[in-house]
């Protein structure tokens, strides 16, 4: 029991990775109804470009994340067009043909950055990365990294900014008019296309800089994509699919199970946990922790 | 509704059987049985996908049960591979069955997401029990008889095949699973009990999936949790289906044979960059998905009913909201005159 506040203490610095893996995707997922196979192959992506970027230029990678987020806002906002072209009414069953569609993507990247990155595992060195903070009284002691908890303090920050834009700005009232009903969204004035781009721009630039983060905290391969996906699809199911105010939550629960899994239990029963606990939470509530999602 | 196209499959079906006889090359013996595995896999999860609506990313399940049986069985209890593969498939339909009932309520991208979990955590319990071998896996007594396998694979997707045929095509089965695709209220107000197809359709694509993965456990002599139940396969099923036609009998078929065919040819000739074989294979679904989204037969099939409407100067399908009054009233003049 002397572990216990060690472990609640990692799963929540665990948890506040997860949630910026898990936010993008339930926004895409709320405004534009996409289920995004790659969102795992963007973090990958983004995680490799922090490490090259990291190598090249020698600035810290919680400097680069601004830099990484704009190069894939813009990639992000290339690709959307298609994505909506894909989804658009007209064509038999949009839901299959967005999850084929990024399911190709998630391949080419996958395919991509393997051939250019290599199978080598790498992580971004941090000038964090080094130093934590440690407190001791008797039996009770904690550890803080300080690149987990700097995790943490970007995720809530993300957080903050993605809820101040949705319920402050006009942009933001705008997004949500068309998460609820894109036509009279549109009559009411909502340029939808380019609403579409700039959440999807969002969207891509949050999973890179996530990707930067987990590569600085822990590391990442170009075969690694895959789990995170599988995290963030558990995550948004958790929370209700396309429920913001659910995902922090959901994610920060995750993270606590998989840290006291891998502690009390073994490593190996975690992603067991986590599927069956997945499978009995959409057949109980499939709209989530909180009964809200879409 | 077109026997013409079908009556085709008499003849290649008689060649696939001739093949063996005549041709002895146990390589391509083997490229052609995994072929028609493919092409199975692809149809079976087209009835659920394409036909009924309802989109299984869990398809590896059963034919990983399927494999698991007969390995266990024939490894640990000394069975003859003949009574494990009914029992393979007897065993897939039953998961099917159990699962399909609470599973099938949900709609969309739910059910998408809760047969994919399923399958992942299927996938993890046999990485973790003993009697599965873990990741190490399972091997099974070599049995070199390449033709053996051919036969047993051609049978039972041959009969998968015209068992679709006969109830997608001809039964009132193939019209229920259509009118539940559209509209399940709709249906629901015909009287069709949609729960009840729904599960039926789900067993019915489980069970052939649940035989060929037991043929394929003693065919490659070695299975894991990988080779058997990866999303792999899976995703490999998706891809052919959609690339052939979703919808369609043959089309999955059709895009079964191309996908595989440049698989094992990339990987024959080009396996230094294996790595491509990804960007390629992904490229070209977003492509499809894109540009041709009734896939290769589907569209080949709408030019093919163009031109001929166009050939016999009739018009194009009535369209629903044309009414018969407006193609009677005289073009360009007021009603009023």
């Amino acid at each position: 029991m002397q572990l216990l506040p060690q472990v609640i203490l990692d799963g929540i610095l665990i948890g506040g990775v997860y949630i910026t893996i898990a936010i993008g995707f339930s926004l895409v997922f709320g405004v534009m109804h996409i289920i995004d196979f790659a969102v795992g192959e963007w973090i990958m992506l983004g995680a490799f470009m922090g490490y090259y970027l990291n190598r090249w230029i020698g600035l810290d990678p919680f400097l680069l994340l601004p830099f990484v987020f704009f190069v894939f806002f813009a990639i992000g906002y290339g690709l959307q067009p298609v994505i909506g072209r894909v989804l658009s009414g007209k064509r038999g069953n949009p839901l299959l043909m967005g999850l084929v569609f990024t399911f190709g993507i998630m391949l080419m990247i996958r395919g991509l950055g393997l051939t250019i990155f290599g199978f080598y595992s790498r992580s971004i060195p941090s000038a964090l990365a080094s130093s934590s903070w440690l407190y001791e009284k008797g039996d009770f002691f904690l550890t803080v990294p300080f690149v987990r908890l700097a995790g943490l303090m970007f995720a809530a920050a993300i957080t903050l900014t993605l809820s101040f834009m949705l319920k402050k700005t006009d942009f933001g009232t705008g997004v949500r008019a068309l998460a609820q009903h894109p036509e009279s969204a549109g009559l009411m004035g909502v340029n939808s296309r380019k609403t579409n781009c700039v959440i999807y721009g969002i969207y891509v630039g949050i999973s890179a800089m996530t990707g930067v983060l987990i590569a600085t905290i822990f590391s990442i391969t170009p075969m690694e994509g895959g789990r995170y996906t599988v995290l963030a699809f558990f995550i948004v199911v958790l929370a209700g699919m396309g429920y913001l105010p659910g995902v922090p939550w959901a994610a920060l629960l995750l993270g606590l199970l998989q840290s006291i899994f891998i502690v009390y239990l073994s490593a190996s029963y975690t992603l067991l946990a986590v599927f069956v606990f997945l499978y009995i939470i959409l057949l109980i509530s499939p709209k989530g922790l909180f009964g809200k999602g879409w | 509704m077109r026997p013409n196209v079908y009556l085709w499959l008499i003849p290649l079906l008689l060649i696939l059987v001739a093949l063996p006889l005549v041709f002895d090359s146990p390589f391509m013996l083997r490229i052609v049985t995994e072929t028609i595995m493919w092409i199975g896999l692809a149809i079976t999860w087209d009835l659920l996908a394409g036909y009924t609506g309802y989109l299984n990313f869990g398809h590896a399940m059963f034919f990983g049960v399927g494999a698991y049986t007969t390995a266990i069985l024939m490894k640990h209890a000394g069975w003859a591979f003949i009574l494990t593969v009914p029992l393979g498939g007897l065993l897939a339909g039953l998961l099917a069955l159990v699962i399909g009932v609470p599973t099938l309520r949900l709609k969309g991208a739910y059910f998408a997401i809760g047969t994919w979990a399923l399958a992942l955590a299927i996938q993890q319990l046999a990485l973790i029990l003993d009697i599965t071998g873990g990741p190490d896996g399972m091997r099974l007594p070599p049995f070199l008889n390449p033709a053996y396998f051919y036969f047993w694979m051609l049978g039972v997707v041959a009969g998968t095949f015209a068992l679709y045929w006969v109830l997608l095509e001809r039964a009132p089965f193939g019209l229920k699973v259509r009118a539940i695709r559209e509209d399940q209220e709709g249906a629901m107000a015909l009287g069709i009990n949609p729960t009840t197809v729904k599960v039926q359709a789900f067993v019915l694509s489980a069970i052939p999936v649940g035989l060929m993965g037991s043929i394929y456990a003693y065919w490659i002599t070695f299975i894991d949790p990988l080779s058997a139940l990866g999303d792999i396969l899976t995703d490999q099923a998706v891809v052919m289906a959609v690339v052939g036609g979703l919808g369609t009998l043959i089309g999955p078929a059709i895009g079964a044979v191309i996908v595989f065919a440049f698989k094992t040819m990339f990987w024959a000739y080009l396996s230094d960059y294996q790595v491509l074989y990804l960007i390629i294979l992904g490229a070209a679904i977003a492509l499809t998905v894109v540009f041709l989204p009734n896939g290769l037969w589907g569209t080949f099939m709408g030019y093919r009913e163009a031109s001929r409407t166009f050939k016999n100067g009739l018009s194009i399908r009535p369209r629903i909201d044309e009414t018969a009054d407006t193609e009677k009233a005289p073009k360009g003049e007021p009603d009023h005159v």
